[in-house]
Protein backbone atom coordinates (compact mmCIF):
# COMPACT_ATOMS: atom_id res chain seq x y z
CA UNK A 1 0.00 0.00 0.00
CA UNK A 2 1.42 3.21 -1.20
CA UNK A 3 1.51 6.49 1.42
CA UNK A 4 -1.30 8.57 0.17
CA UNK A 5 -0.90 11.43 2.62
CA UNK A 6 0.13 14.59 1.60
CA UNK A 7 1.63 17.62 2.97
CA UNK A 8 0.42 20.93 0.97
CA UNK A 9 2.70 24.05 2.08
CA UNK A 10 2.59 22.67 5.52
CA UNK A 11 -1.21 21.16 5.96
CA UNK A 12 -1.00 17.67 6.15
CA UNK A 13 -3.54 15.48 5.46
CA UNK A 14 -3.69 11.33 5.02
CA UNK A 15 -4.72 11.37 1.45
CA UNK A 16 -5.18 14.17 -1.27
CA UNK A 17 -9.05 14.54 -1.93
CA UNK A 18 -10.28 16.98 -0.04
CA UNK A 19 -13.90 18.50 -0.29
CA UNK A 20 -14.12 21.95 -2.26
CA UNK A 21 -15.94 24.82 -0.15
CA UNK A 22 -19.13 24.13 -1.32
CA UNK A 23 -22.74 23.02 0.02
CA UNK A 24 -20.66 19.67 1.13
CA UNK A 25 -19.15 21.21 3.29
CA UNK A 26 -21.83 23.81 4.86
CA UNK A 27 -21.85 22.07 8.55
CA UNK A 28 -20.43 19.98 11.18
CA UNK A 29 -22.78 17.33 10.79
CA UNK A 30 -21.66 16.79 6.86
CA UNK A 31 -18.53 17.47 6.92
CA UNK A 32 -17.96 14.96 9.97
CA UNK A 33 -19.70 12.19 8.04
CA UNK A 34 -17.37 13.27 5.03
CA UNK A 35 -14.60 12.50 7.36
CA UNK A 36 -16.23 9.28 8.61
CA UNK A 37 -16.24 7.82 4.72
CA UNK A 38 -12.48 8.86 4.54
CA UNK A 39 -12.11 12.24 2.99
CA UNK A 40 -8.81 13.63 3.91
CA UNK A 41 -9.56 16.98 3.94
CA UNK A 42 -12.48 19.77 4.02
CA UNK A 43 -12.51 23.83 2.96
CA UNK A 44 -15.41 24.48 4.96
CA UNK A 45 -18.25 26.59 3.37
CA UNK A 46 -16.70 29.91 2.58
CA UNK A 47 -16.92 32.04 5.94
CA UNK A 48 -18.11 35.72 5.62
CA UNK A 49 -20.67 38.00 6.94
CA UNK A 50 -24.11 35.67 6.63
CA UNK A 51 -25.57 36.72 2.98
CA UNK A 52 -29.63 35.78 1.71
CA UNK A 53 -29.58 33.05 -1.03
CA UNK A 54 -31.90 33.12 -3.50
CA UNK A 55 -34.78 30.17 -4.37
CA UNK A 56 -34.43 28.50 -6.44
CA UNK A 57 -30.40 28.17 -7.59
CA UNK A 58 -29.07 25.37 -9.54
CA UNK A 59 -28.89 23.76 -13.02
CA UNK A 60 -27.10 21.07 -15.01
CA UNK A 61 -26.28 20.07 -18.34
CA UNK A 62 -26.84 16.84 -19.13
CA UNK A 63 -24.96 14.89 -22.11
CA UNK A 64 -25.86 11.92 -24.23
CA UNK A 65 -27.85 10.34 -21.40
CA UNK A 66 -25.18 11.25 -18.84
CA UNK A 67 -26.19 13.15 -16.10
CA UNK A 68 -24.74 16.44 -14.70
CA UNK A 69 -21.99 17.08 -17.24
CA UNK A 70 -21.96 20.49 -15.98
CA UNK A 71 -23.28 22.06 -13.48
CA UNK A 72 -24.21 25.80 -12.37
CA UNK A 73 -25.10 27.50 -9.52
CA UNK A 74 -26.32 31.15 -8.36
CA UNK A 75 -25.45 29.87 -4.38
CA UNK A 76 -23.42 33.11 -2.26
CA UNK A 77 -21.18 32.22 0.95
CA UNK A 78 -22.70 30.50 3.93
CA UNK A 79 -25.71 32.20 5.53
CA UNK A 80 -24.86 30.86 8.64
CA UNK A 81 -23.29 32.91 11.81
CA UNK A 82 -20.15 32.73 11.95
CA UNK A 83 -19.98 32.01 15.81
CA UNK A 84 -22.12 28.90 14.74
CA UNK A 85 -19.83 27.98 11.66
CA UNK A 86 -16.39 28.38 14.01
CA UNK A 87 -17.86 26.44 17.21
CA UNK A 88 -18.62 23.32 14.61
CA UNK A 89 -15.16 23.88 13.18
CA UNK A 90 -13.75 23.33 16.45
CA UNK A 91 -15.78 20.23 17.50
CA UNK A 92 -15.00 18.85 13.99
CA UNK A 93 -11.26 19.10 14.99
CA UNK A 94 -11.06 17.87 17.89
CA UNK A 95 -13.15 14.26 16.83
CA UNK A 96 -10.97 14.55 13.28
CA UNK A 97 -7.32 15.70 14.57
CA UNK A 98 -5.48 13.78 11.64
CA UNK A 99 -7.89 15.73 9.00
CA UNK A 100 -7.21 18.86 7.26
CA UNK A 101 -9.69 21.65 7.81
CA UNK A 102 -9.25 24.42 5.67
CA UNK A 103 -11.42 27.74 6.78
CA UNK A 104 -12.29 29.65 3.22
CA UNK A 105 -12.88 33.17 3.70
CA UNK A 106 -14.34 35.85 1.97
CA UNK A 107 -14.80 39.90 3.11
CA UNK A 108 -14.60 42.88 1.84
CA UNK A 109 -10.96 44.09 0.70
CA UNK A 110 -10.54 46.53 3.50
CA UNK A 111 -7.79 45.55 5.68
CA UNK A 112 -9.19 45.33 9.23
CA UNK A 113 -12.07 43.30 8.16
CA UNK A 114 -9.48 40.63 6.86
CA UNK A 115 -7.35 41.20 10.30
CA UNK A 116 -10.77 39.94 12.20
CA UNK A 117 -11.92 36.97 10.12
CA UNK A 118 -8.31 35.24 10.24
CA UNK A 119 -7.52 35.72 13.55
CA UNK A 120 -11.75 34.53 14.59
CA UNK A 121 -11.21 31.66 12.40
CA UNK A 122 -7.46 30.75 13.65
CA UNK A 123 -8.44 30.44 17.45
CA UNK A 124 -10.82 27.57 16.46
CA UNK A 125 -8.17 25.18 15.37
CA UNK A 126 -8.14 24.86 11.47
CA UNK A 127 -5.28 23.97 9.61
CA UNK A 128 -5.11 27.21 7.04
CA UNK A 129 -6.84 29.46 5.15
CA UNK A 130 -8.22 29.75 1.70
CA UNK A 131 -9.38 32.85 0.44
CA UNK A 132 -12.47 33.32 -2.03
CA UNK A 133 -11.23 35.09 -4.87
CA UNK A 134 -13.46 33.24 -6.98
CA UNK A 135 -17.05 33.57 -6.71
CA UNK A 136 -18.39 34.96 -9.82
CA UNK A 137 -21.80 36.03 -8.60
CA UNK A 138 -23.49 38.03 -5.86
CA UNK A 139 -20.84 38.92 -4.03
CA UNK A 140 -19.05 40.06 -7.01
CA UNK A 141 -21.34 43.15 -7.05
CA UNK A 142 -20.11 43.89 -3.98
CA UNK A 143 -16.74 44.16 -4.62
CA UNK A 144 -15.59 40.68 -3.51
CA UNK A 145 -14.79 37.37 -4.51
CA UNK A 146 -13.95 37.48 -8.49
CA UNK A 147 -14.35 40.94 -8.65
CA UNK A 148 -11.23 41.08 -6.10
CA UNK A 149 -10.09 38.19 -7.72
CA UNK A 150 -9.49 39.64 -11.17
CA UNK A 151 -7.74 42.15 -10.42
CA UNK A 152 -3.92 41.41 -9.54
CA UNK A 153 -3.33 44.07 -6.86
CA UNK A 154 -6.39 43.94 -5.19
CA UNK A 155 -4.86 40.29 -5.03
CA UNK A 156 -1.69 40.69 -4.25
CA UNK A 157 -2.62 43.66 -1.36
CA UNK A 158 -5.37 41.30 0.39
CA UNK A 159 -2.93 38.36 0.70
CA UNK A 160 -0.46 40.53 1.88
CA UNK A 161 -2.83 41.97 4.38
CA UNK A 162 -3.67 38.46 5.26
CA UNK A 163 -0.27 37.44 6.10
CA UNK A 164 0.63 40.08 8.55
CA UNK A 165 -1.55 38.40 10.98
CA UNK A 166 -2.53 34.56 9.72
CA UNK A 167 -0.42 32.03 12.04
CA UNK A 168 -1.31 28.84 9.27
CA UNK A 169 -0.77 28.73 5.90
CA UNK A 170 -2.84 30.83 3.37
CA UNK A 171 -4.07 29.39 -0.05
CA UNK A 172 -5.63 31.47 -2.05
CA UNK A 173 -8.47 30.06 -4.64
CA UNK A 174 -8.27 31.96 -8.18
CA UNK A 175 -11.25 32.79 -10.69
CA UNK A 176 -10.92 31.27 -14.02
CA UNK A 177 -12.98 34.30 -15.17
CA UNK A 178 -9.78 36.33 -16.30
CA UNK A 179 -7.54 35.83 -19.64
CA UNK A 180 -4.57 35.42 -17.95
CA UNK A 181 -4.68 33.32 -14.74
CA UNK A 182 -0.98 32.74 -14.13
CA UNK A 183 -1.17 36.98 -13.50
CA UNK A 184 -3.61 36.65 -10.37
CA UNK A 185 -1.83 33.27 -9.45
CA UNK A 186 1.76 35.58 -9.24
CA UNK A 187 0.42 38.25 -7.53
CA UNK A 188 -0.94 35.26 -4.95
CA UNK A 189 2.49 35.01 -4.61
CA UNK A 190 4.17 38.07 -4.41
CA UNK A 191 1.34 38.82 -1.77
CA UNK A 192 2.69 35.83 0.36
CA UNK A 193 0.36 33.46 -0.38
CA UNK A 194 1.92 30.08 0.90
CA UNK A 195 -0.13 27.77 -1.80
CA UNK A 196 -2.85 28.70 -4.25
CA UNK A 197 -6.18 26.47 -5.46
CA UNK A 198 -8.17 26.74 -8.79
CA UNK A 199 -10.42 26.67 -9.90
CA UNK A 200 -13.28 28.57 -8.51
CA UNK A 201 -16.64 28.72 -10.99
CA UNK A 202 -16.47 29.78 -14.53
CA UNK A 203 -18.98 32.19 -15.26
CA UNK A 204 -22.21 30.72 -17.36
CA UNK A 205 -25.64 31.26 -18.41
CA UNK A 206 -27.29 27.40 -17.93
CA UNK A 207 -30.14 27.51 -20.53
CA UNK A 208 -33.06 29.15 -21.72
CA UNK A 209 -36.88 27.72 -21.40
CA UNK A 210 -37.80 27.34 -25.34
CA UNK A 211 -41.79 27.55 -23.58
CA UNK A 212 -41.48 30.32 -20.79
CA UNK A 213 -38.38 32.18 -22.59
CA UNK A 214 -37.32 32.07 -18.92
CA UNK A 215 -33.64 31.67 -17.95
CA UNK A 216 -32.69 28.54 -16.38
CA UNK A 217 -32.67 28.79 -13.21
CA UNK A 218 -35.20 31.20 -13.05
CA UNK A 219 -35.86 33.02 -9.64
CA UNK A 220 -39.78 34.32 -10.06
CA UNK A 221 -39.03 35.02 -14.63
CA UNK A 222 -35.53 36.64 -14.03
CA UNK A 223 -31.91 35.02 -14.07
CA UNK A 224 -27.99 35.96 -13.44
CA UNK A 225 -25.27 34.86 -14.53
CA UNK A 226 -23.72 31.60 -12.87
CA UNK A 227 -20.70 29.29 -11.60
CA UNK A 228 -20.01 26.34 -13.96
CA UNK A 229 -18.44 23.87 -12.85
CA UNK A 230 -18.32 19.52 -12.98
CA UNK A 231 -17.06 17.32 -15.18
CA UNK A 232 -16.80 19.60 -18.34
CA UNK A 233 -14.90 21.86 -17.03
CA UNK A 234 -12.20 20.04 -16.13
CA UNK A 235 -9.80 20.21 -19.48
CA UNK A 236 -9.99 24.12 -18.65
CA UNK A 237 -9.10 23.86 -14.92
CA UNK A 238 -6.57 21.55 -15.98
CA UNK A 239 -4.80 23.76 -18.14
CA UNK A 240 -4.77 26.59 -15.79
CA UNK A 241 -3.27 24.12 -13.19
CA UNK A 242 -0.60 23.19 -15.56
CA UNK A 243 0.09 26.83 -16.43
CA UNK A 244 1.01 27.62 -13.11
CA UNK A 245 2.63 25.17 -12.36
CA UNK A 246 5.31 25.33 -15.48
CA UNK A 247 5.63 29.23 -14.65
CA UNK A 248 8.63 30.16 -12.99
CA UNK A 249 7.73 33.21 -11.13
CA UNK A 250 5.23 30.59 -9.34
CA UNK A 251 6.64 28.49 -7.39
CA UNK A 252 4.38 27.79 -4.66
CA UNK A 253 2.22 24.37 -4.51
CA UNK A 254 -1.20 24.10 -6.32
CA UNK A 255 -4.71 22.84 -4.95
CA UNK A 256 -6.11 21.25 -8.04
CA UNK A 257 -10.14 21.62 -8.46
CA UNK A 258 -12.55 21.28 -11.25
CA UNK A 259 -14.67 18.80 -12.45
CA UNK A 260 -12.56 16.13 -10.49
CA UNK A 261 -14.61 13.06 -10.28
CA UNK A 262 -12.66 9.67 -9.88
CA UNK A 263 -9.18 8.84 -9.14
CA UNK A 264 -8.13 9.09 -12.54
CA UNK A 265 -9.23 12.88 -12.81
CA UNK A 266 -6.95 13.15 -9.41
CA UNK A 267 -3.42 11.95 -10.63
CA UNK A 268 -4.14 13.91 -14.16
CA UNK A 269 -4.25 16.97 -11.77
CA UNK A 270 -1.32 15.70 -9.76
CA UNK A 271 0.75 14.94 -12.56
CA UNK A 272 0.49 18.50 -13.95
CA UNK A 273 1.18 19.68 -10.86
CA UNK A 274 -1.45 19.99 -8.01
CA UNK A 275 0.14 18.30 -4.67
CA UNK A 276 -3.53 17.49 -3.55
CA UNK A 277 -7.47 17.97 -5.24
CA UNK A 278 -10.44 19.22 -3.83
CA UNK A 279 -13.73 18.00 -5.34
CA UNK A 280 -17.81 19.54 -5.39
CA UNK A 281 -20.00 18.69 -8.14
CA UNK A 282 -19.08 15.03 -7.99
CA UNK A 283 -19.88 14.45 -4.35
CA UNK A 284 -23.31 16.72 -5.15
CA UNK A 285 -24.35 14.08 -7.75
CA UNK A 286 -23.26 10.86 -6.40
CA UNK A 287 -22.11 11.73 -2.26
CA UNK A 288 -19.59 11.22 -0.30
CA UNK A 289 -19.05 7.62 -0.80
CA UNK A 290 -16.99 7.82 -4.11
CA UNK A 291 -14.43 8.59 -1.95
CA UNK A 292 -13.94 4.89 -1.59
CA UNK A 293 -13.38 4.06 -5.03
CA UNK A 294 -11.28 7.32 -5.41
CA UNK A 295 -8.66 5.91 -2.42
CA UNK A 296 -8.72 2.43 -3.53
CA UNK A 297 -7.95 3.46 -7.06
CA UNK A 298 -5.12 5.68 -6.35
CA UNK A 299 -3.72 3.17 -4.15
CA UNK A 300 -3.98 0.32 -6.80
CA UNK A 301 -2.89 2.61 -9.74
CA UNK A 302 0.77 3.97 -7.28
CA UNK A 303 1.17 0.30 -6.28
CA UNK A 304 1.19 -1.52 -9.83
CA UNK A 305 3.18 1.65 -10.92
CA UNK A 306 5.68 1.06 -7.75
CA UNK A 307 5.20 4.19 -6.82
CA UNK A 308 5.81 4.50 -2.44
CA UNK A 309 4.11 8.25 -2.25
CA UNK A 310 1.68 9.56 -3.77
CA UNK A 311 3.96 13.09 -3.27
CA UNK A 312 6.25 11.30 -5.62
CA UNK A 313 4.04 11.94 -8.94
CA UNK A 314 3.21 16.08 -8.31
CA UNK A 315 4.47 17.55 -11.27
CA UNK A 316 6.03 14.49 -13.28
CA UNK A 317 4.36 15.87 -16.76
CA UNK A 318 4.28 19.77 -16.49
CA UNK A 319 7.56 19.74 -18.43
CA UNK A 320 5.95 18.03 -21.26
CA UNK A 321 3.49 21.04 -21.21
CA UNK A 322 4.77 23.33 -23.44
CA UNK A 323 4.73 26.39 -26.05
CA UNK A 324 3.38 25.73 -29.50
CA UNK A 325 6.08 26.85 -30.92
CA UNK A 326 8.39 24.49 -29.15
CA UNK A 327 5.97 21.15 -30.70
CA UNK A 328 7.90 19.45 -33.59
CA UNK A 329 6.69 20.32 -36.80
CA UNK A 330 8.34 17.21 -38.52
CA UNK A 331 6.52 14.52 -35.65
CA UNK A 332 3.67 12.51 -38.05
CA UNK A 333 1.06 10.38 -37.06
CA UNK A 334 -1.34 9.11 -39.38
CA UNK A 335 -4.66 7.26 -38.80
CA UNK A 336 -4.91 3.41 -40.19
CA UNK A 337 -8.45 1.56 -39.68
CA UNK A 338 -8.49 -1.94 -38.76
CA UNK A 339 -10.97 -4.12 -41.11
CA UNK A 340 -11.56 -6.59 -38.68
CA UNK A 341 -12.99 -4.32 -36.10
CA UNK A 342 -14.64 -1.85 -38.04
CA UNK A 343 -18.37 -1.76 -38.23
CA UNK A 344 -19.26 0.49 -41.72
CA UNK A 345 -20.56 2.70 -39.89
CA UNK A 346 -18.74 5.70 -42.20
CA UNK A 347 -18.66 8.03 -39.25
CA UNK A 348 -14.79 8.43 -40.28
CA UNK A 349 -15.72 8.91 -43.70
CA UNK A 350 -17.94 12.01 -43.36
CA UNK A 351 -16.07 13.53 -40.28
CA UNK A 352 -12.57 13.55 -42.64
CA UNK A 353 -14.22 13.98 -45.96
CA UNK A 354 -16.54 17.20 -44.59
CA UNK A 355 -14.08 18.12 -41.79
CA UNK A 356 -10.22 17.30 -42.43
CA UNK A 357 -9.10 16.60 -45.72
CA UNK A 358 -10.90 13.66 -47.91
CA UNK A 359 -8.16 10.99 -47.11
CA UNK A 360 -10.26 8.05 -46.39
CA UNK A 361 -11.45 6.27 -49.41
CA UNK A 362 -14.50 3.46 -49.99
CA UNK A 363 -13.28 0.41 -51.89
CA UNK A 364 -14.62 -2.50 -52.61
CA UNK A 365 -12.17 -5.62 -51.86
CA UNK A 366 -12.07 -8.78 -53.77
CA UNK A 367 -14.86 -10.44 -52.94
CA UNK A 368 -17.07 -7.63 -53.52
CA UNK A 369 -16.92 -6.61 -49.95
CA UNK A 370 -17.26 -2.88 -49.22
CA UNK A 371 -14.45 -1.28 -46.89
CA UNK A 372 -12.52 1.63 -45.98
CA UNK A 373 -9.30 2.54 -46.42
CA UNK A 374 -6.90 6.20 -45.10
CA UNK A 375 -5.01 7.41 -47.70
CA UNK A 376 -1.96 7.65 -45.84
CA UNK A 377 0.18 10.35 -47.68
CA UNK A 378 -2.65 12.75 -47.45
CA UNK A 379 -3.70 11.96 -43.42
CA UNK A 380 -2.44 15.23 -41.42
CA UNK A 381 -2.66 13.06 -38.18
CA UNK A 382 -5.47 15.68 -36.81
CA UNK A 383 -7.01 12.96 -35.39
CA UNK A 384 -10.62 13.01 -36.20
CA UNK A 385 -11.98 9.83 -37.45
CA UNK A 386 -10.34 8.62 -34.37
CA UNK A 387 -12.13 10.30 -32.13
CA UNK A 388 -15.70 9.93 -33.87
CA UNK A 389 -15.67 6.36 -34.55
CA UNK A 390 -17.64 4.86 -32.13
CA UNK A 391 -15.39 1.52 -31.74
CA UNK A 392 -12.24 1.27 -29.39
CA UNK A 393 -9.16 0.17 -31.60
CA UNK A 394 -11.10 0.49 -34.91
CA UNK A 395 -8.65 3.43 -36.44
CA UNK A 396 -5.34 3.80 -34.93
CA UNK A 397 -3.21 6.70 -35.12
CA UNK A 398 0.23 5.46 -36.18
CA UNK A 399 3.26 7.16 -35.91
CA UNK A 400 5.29 7.12 -39.11
CA UNK A 401 8.87 7.62 -38.98
CA UNK A 402 10.09 10.90 -39.58
CA UNK A 403 13.16 11.42 -42.39
CA UNK A 404 14.02 14.94 -41.14
CA UNK A 405 15.15 15.55 -37.23
CA UNK A 406 12.91 17.58 -35.08
CA UNK A 407 12.20 21.00 -36.42
CA UNK A 408 9.96 23.24 -33.74
CA UNK A 409 8.26 26.77 -35.38
CA UNK A 410 11.04 28.51 -33.07
CA UNK A 411 13.60 27.18 -34.49
CA UNK A 412 12.22 27.50 -37.89
CA UNK A 413 11.93 30.91 -37.61
CA UNK A 414 15.57 31.28 -36.03
CA UNK A 415 16.71 29.56 -39.42
CA UNK A 416 14.88 31.53 -41.81
CA UNK A 417 16.42 34.80 -39.70
CA UNK A 418 19.73 34.14 -40.29
CA UNK A 419 19.60 33.26 -43.42
CA UNK A 420 21.35 36.69 -45.36
CA UNK A 421 18.29 38.95 -46.79
CA UNK A 422 15.37 37.09 -45.32
CA UNK A 423 12.36 38.88 -44.30
CA UNK A 424 9.22 37.73 -42.84
CA UNK A 425 6.63 39.56 -43.59
CA UNK A 426 4.74 40.51 -40.61
CA UNK A 427 1.30 40.95 -42.36
CA UNK A 428 1.30 37.19 -43.36
CA UNK A 429 2.00 35.92 -39.37
CA UNK B 1 -4.09 15.33 -54.01
CA UNK B 2 -2.59 17.53 -51.67
CA UNK B 3 0.15 15.00 -51.89
CA UNK B 4 0.95 15.22 -55.53
CA UNK B 5 1.62 18.96 -54.86
CA UNK B 6 4.33 18.51 -51.88
CA UNK B 7 5.92 15.94 -54.07
CA UNK B 8 5.90 18.21 -57.05
CA UNK B 9 7.47 20.85 -55.13
CA UNK B 10 9.77 18.63 -53.40
CA UNK B 11 11.18 17.08 -56.57
CA UNK B 12 11.89 21.26 -57.35
CA UNK B 13 13.43 21.75 -54.31
CA UNK B 14 15.49 18.23 -54.63
CA UNK B 15 16.57 19.65 -58.17
CA UNK B 16 18.05 22.59 -57.42
CA UNK B 17 19.89 21.28 -54.37
CA UNK B 18 21.10 18.24 -56.43
CA UNK B 19 22.32 21.20 -59.25
CA UNK B 20 24.24 22.67 -56.56
CA UNK B 21 22.36 25.73 -55.17
CA UNK B 22 21.88 26.28 -51.80
CA UNK B 23 19.05 28.57 -50.25
CA UNK B 24 19.53 32.61 -50.30
CA UNK B 25 16.96 34.01 -48.86
CA UNK B 26 13.13 33.41 -47.91
CA UNK B 27 10.54 35.88 -48.59
CA UNK B 28 6.90 34.57 -46.53
CA UNK B 29 3.52 36.82 -47.20
CA UNK B 30 -0.18 35.83 -47.54
CA UNK B 31 0.78 33.29 -51.10
CA UNK B 32 3.22 31.28 -49.10
CA UNK B 33 7.19 31.48 -49.13
CA UNK B 34 9.42 32.66 -51.77
CA UNK B 35 12.39 30.32 -51.71
CA UNK B 36 15.64 32.12 -53.17
CA UNK B 37 18.55 29.77 -54.32
CA UNK B 38 21.85 30.62 -55.60
CA UNK B 39 24.29 28.50 -57.22
CA UNK B 40 26.93 27.25 -54.79
CA UNK B 41 29.71 28.10 -57.12
CA UNK B 42 28.56 31.35 -59.18
CA UNK B 43 31.53 33.37 -59.20
CA UNK B 44 30.68 35.13 -62.35
CA UNK B 45 29.26 38.89 -62.71
CA UNK B 46 26.02 37.43 -63.40
CA UNK B 47 24.55 35.79 -60.36
CA UNK B 48 22.71 32.47 -60.58
CA UNK B 49 19.84 32.88 -58.68
CA UNK B 50 16.38 31.06 -58.92
CA UNK B 51 12.86 31.36 -57.02
CA UNK B 52 10.64 29.00 -55.76
CA UNK B 53 7.27 29.65 -54.89
CA UNK B 54 6.29 26.80 -52.25
CA UNK B 55 2.71 26.95 -51.33
CA UNK B 56 2.17 23.63 -49.76
CA UNK B 57 2.35 23.26 -46.12
CA UNK B 58 4.30 19.83 -46.03
CA UNK B 59 6.87 21.62 -48.61
CA UNK B 60 6.99 24.21 -46.54
CA UNK B 61 8.58 22.11 -43.71
CA UNK B 62 10.67 20.22 -46.18
CA UNK B 63 12.66 23.16 -47.45
CA UNK B 64 12.75 24.41 -43.89
CA UNK B 65 14.37 21.24 -42.60
CA UNK B 66 16.92 21.19 -45.16
CA UNK B 67 17.67 25.23 -44.60
CA UNK B 68 18.04 24.23 -40.93
CA UNK B 69 20.24 21.26 -42.26
CA UNK B 70 22.63 23.69 -44.83
CA UNK B 71 22.44 26.26 -41.63
CA UNK B 72 23.92 23.51 -39.43
CA UNK B 73 26.79 22.65 -42.42
CA UNK B 74 27.66 25.71 -42.75
CA UNK B 75 28.40 26.57 -39.08
CA UNK B 76 30.52 23.44 -38.96
C1 LIG C 1 -23.41 25.21 -5.28
C2 LIG C 1 -21.99 25.60 -5.19
C3 LIG C 1 -21.58 26.46 -4.19
C4 LIG C 1 -20.24 26.84 -4.10
N1 LIG C 1 -19.85 27.65 -3.08
C5 LIG C 1 -18.54 27.99 -2.95
C6 LIG C 1 -18.09 28.75 -1.86
O1 LIG C 1 -18.85 29.11 -0.96
N2 LIG C 1 -16.77 29.07 -1.81
C7 LIG C 1 -15.89 28.68 -2.76
O2 LIG C 1 -14.70 28.98 -2.66
N3 LIG C 1 -16.29 27.93 -3.81
C8 LIG C 1 -17.59 27.58 -3.93
N4 LIG C 1 -17.97 26.78 -4.96
C9 LIG C 1 -16.98 26.36 -5.97
C10 LIG C 1 -16.36 24.99 -5.65
O3 LIG C 1 -15.64 25.02 -4.44
C11 LIG C 1 -15.40 24.54 -6.77
O4 LIG C 1 -14.38 25.49 -6.89
C12 LIG C 1 -16.09 24.39 -8.11
O5 LIG C 1 -17.38 23.86 -7.95
C13 LIG C 1 -15.29 23.53 -9.08
O6 LIG C 1 -15.13 22.21 -8.63
P1 LIG C 1 -16.06 20.97 -9.14
O7 LIG C 1 -15.99 20.95 -10.63
O8 LIG C 1 -15.49 19.76 -8.47
O9 LIG C 1 -17.44 21.26 -8.66
C14 LIG C 1 -19.31 26.37 -5.05
C15 LIG C 1 -19.73 25.50 -6.05
C16 LIG C 1 -21.04 25.10 -6.12
C17 LIG C 1 -21.46 24.14 -7.18
S1 LIG D 1 -6.61 11.58 -38.98
FE1 LIG D 1 -7.74 13.28 -39.86
S2 LIG D 1 -6.91 13.50 -41.90
FE2 LIG D 1 -6.31 11.47 -41.20
S3 LIG D 1 -7.90 10.12 -41.91
FE3 LIG D 1 -8.48 10.73 -39.86
S4 LIG D 1 -9.80 12.51 -40.16
FE4 LIG D 1 -8.71 12.18 -42.07
S1 LIG E 1 -15.97 5.21 -37.67
FE1 LIG E 1 -14.93 3.37 -37.00
S2 LIG E 1 -16.45 1.78 -37.14
FE2 LIG E 1 -17.25 3.51 -38.28
S3 LIG E 1 -16.59 3.12 -40.39
FE3 LIG E 1 -14.99 4.34 -39.46
S4 LIG E 1 -13.53 2.85 -38.65
FE4 LIG E 1 -15.40 1.76 -39.09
Amino acid sequence: MADLSINLAGIKSPNPFWLASAPPTNSGYQVQRAFEAGWGGAVWKTLGEPILNVSSRFAAISFNGQRVMGFNNIELITDRPLEENLKEIYETKKRFPDRAIVASLMVEPKREKWHEIVKRVEDVGVDGLELNFGCPHGMAERGMGSASGQVPELVERQTYWVKEVARTPVIVKLTPNITDITATAEAAAQGGADAISLINTINSLMGVDLDTWNTIPHVAGKGAHGGYCGPAVKPIALNMVAECARHPRIRIPISGIGGISNWRDAVEFMLMGATGVQVCTAVMHHGFRIIEDMIEGLNHYLDEKGIASVMDIVGKSVSKYSDWGDLDLNYKVVARIHRERCIQCNKCYISCEDASHQCIERLVDENGKEYLKVREEDCVGCNLCSIVCPVDGAIEMVEVPSEHPPMTWNERQAALGRLSGCSVDIKSL
Amino acid sequence: MTYHQFLREREQIDYLIEQGYYMKSVKENLSGSFVEFEKEDSLSETRDIQTLHITNADARKYFSSLLIRQLRKHHE
